[in-house]
């Protein structure tokens, strides 16, 4: 698929970080009431971290579809999100249980916790059209499944090994040797 | 070419180790030269990971989504759109918030069903009655029911009507002077050739579809209870019948969309 421009719907980066918590508190207060313009502007705030989070934690064909699911399951939701963490938190959390039982309803793929450094094999030779964050986004797309998993969670996302351990049903230890696993496949695709 | 610390650089590098482990490992970088440089490396790889650039998503997601959502129980309401000559109209002893309140809010209901549901209205409204400029009226604020639930999903609506189920029209005649019954029978017929053509729509035609469904079942809903209240009130009448009315004419045009899609053979 193709990323097509930012509209408005769509904030650059940079202005991802910007939404003030209070501002999302309140937008979420209204939308739990109703308010489709507010929950609009909580799209806007945080709908390219999430996209992109589904993006890296599945493919890019299916995170149009997944990402839509996030949000619609989030209006469901948000009578529950009580304002302790912040909306973007809540929203994130909810976003990855979201991926986490699509993939497990899809049997997309299972997630794989063995041994498998094959996998890149078969990845292609340096892409000289493809600048060099393209090329380590799609090394990280063809990690062996747990590893990329843990990755995304730890390294992209900054969640502890605690956490991702509980969201994945792995031990902490497990999820630290996966990390260790996604960065030494990784480092090989540094400077390509 | 593995020794044992290679194993735990990146539990180093993230301070996961025990303060025991890390003084070692901090000891063998060194003396090994070939874990140094894969730290180093490995370094490189976690900031690249925490820098990574968003891509936007397409820009058409939002409007993907705004067609999927289920309209509130308490749902926005346009500004300055509440006719004062309404409240004139509300009698002593009635809930006067409620009373005139209801017309606008089965405008308002259209109104959001016009916005979010451009797709199939779009597609739609060649055969429909235009809809008047109240329903195009800028959709912001809230209104809330004194006593109704914050939110409440359609499921539970259904599930727990807080007004009587609508009277079968031979038992209770006098009840509802209304013709929802034949209605009643046409959206039901209708619903059951939809369900058996959908297929033949896309998702968010029918996404898009089941949004505007929601919204009027919404505004029928709401109507049926200020009737239940001011079983008198005319106007709230008029309002039922045609937001039935629209229901069928919508799941009409939607089946005859799923038909036509089906003779084409693709949409
Ligand atoms: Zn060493």
């Amino acid at each position: 698929m193709s990323y097509s421009g930012g509209g408005v719907m769509t904030p650059s980066k940079d202005s991802e970080g910007t939404p003030s918590r209070s501002k999302d508190r309140e937008d979420a207060a209204l939308a739990a009431r109703g308010d489709v313009r507010a929950f609009a502007r909580l799209y806007s705030g945080h709908s390219a971290r999430i996209f992109n989070l589904a993006r890296r934690m599945t493919t890019s064909e299916s995170a149009v579809d997944i990402t839509q699911d996030i949000f619609l399951r989030a209006w469901e939701k948000l009578g529950t999100f009580r304002g302790e963490a912040a909306f973007g938190t809540w929203l994130h959390r909810l976003a990855v249980n979201v991926i986490l039982a699509r993939r497990a309803a899809l049997r997309v793929e299972k997630v794989r916790f063995r041994e498998n450094d094959g996998a890149l094999d078969s990845f292609p030779a340096k892409a000289g059209s493809w600048d060099l964050s393209m090329d380590f986004e799609r090394a990280i797309e063809v990690l062996p499944e747990g590893a990329k998993l843990v990755f995304v969670l730890y390294d992209v996302e900054g969640y502890q090994h605690e956490e991702i351990a509980g969201m994945l049903g792995i031990s902490s230890g497990t999820s630290k040797a996966q990390l260790h696993r996604a960065r030494m496949i990784l480092r090989r695709h540094l400077t390509r | 070419m593995h020794d044992a610390w290679m194993n735990r650089l990146s539990e180093y590098l993230d301070e996961e180790l025990d303060p025991e482990e890390h003084k070692a490992l901090e000891e063998h970088l060194g003396v090994c030269p070939e874990c140094a440089s894969i730290l180093a490396e490995l370094r490189q790889v976690r900031a690249r990971g925490r820098d990574l650039e968003d891509a936007p998503p397409p820009a058409s997601l939002w409007t993907r989504i705004e067609a999927g959502i289920v309209p509130r129980r308490t749902i926005p309401f346009p500004e300055g759109a509440i006719a004062p000559k309404r409240a004139a109209e509300s009698g002593p002893g009635r809930d006067r918030r409620l009373s005139f309140s209801v017309p606008q809010l089965i405008a308002a209901c259209l109104a959001v069903a016009l916005v979010s549901g451009g797709a199939v209205f779009g597609l739609l409204r060649s055969s429909g009655p235009p809809l008047g400029p109240l329903a195009r009226a800028p959709v912001s604020g809230v209104m809330d029911r004194p006593g109704a639930p914050r939110t409440a999903p359609a499921g539970e609506r259904e599930a727990a009507p807080l007004v009587p189920a609508e009277p079968a029209s031979s038992r209770a005649p006098a009840a509802n002077t209304l013709s929802e019954s034949p209605h009643e029978e046409a959206i039901a017929e209708l619903r059951k050739a939809l369900a058996r053509e959908r297929d033949r729509l896309d998702p968010a035609t029918i996404r898009t579809l089941e949004s505007n469904l929601a919204i009027i079942d919404l505004a029928i809903d709401q109507a049926k209870r200020a009737l239940a209240a001011d079983p008198a009130n005319t106007y709230v009448k008029e309002h039922l019948a045609d937001t039935m009315r629209r229901k069928v004419e919508l799941l009409q045009r939607a089946t005859m969309l799923a038909s036509a899609s089906s003779a084409e053979g693709s949409r």
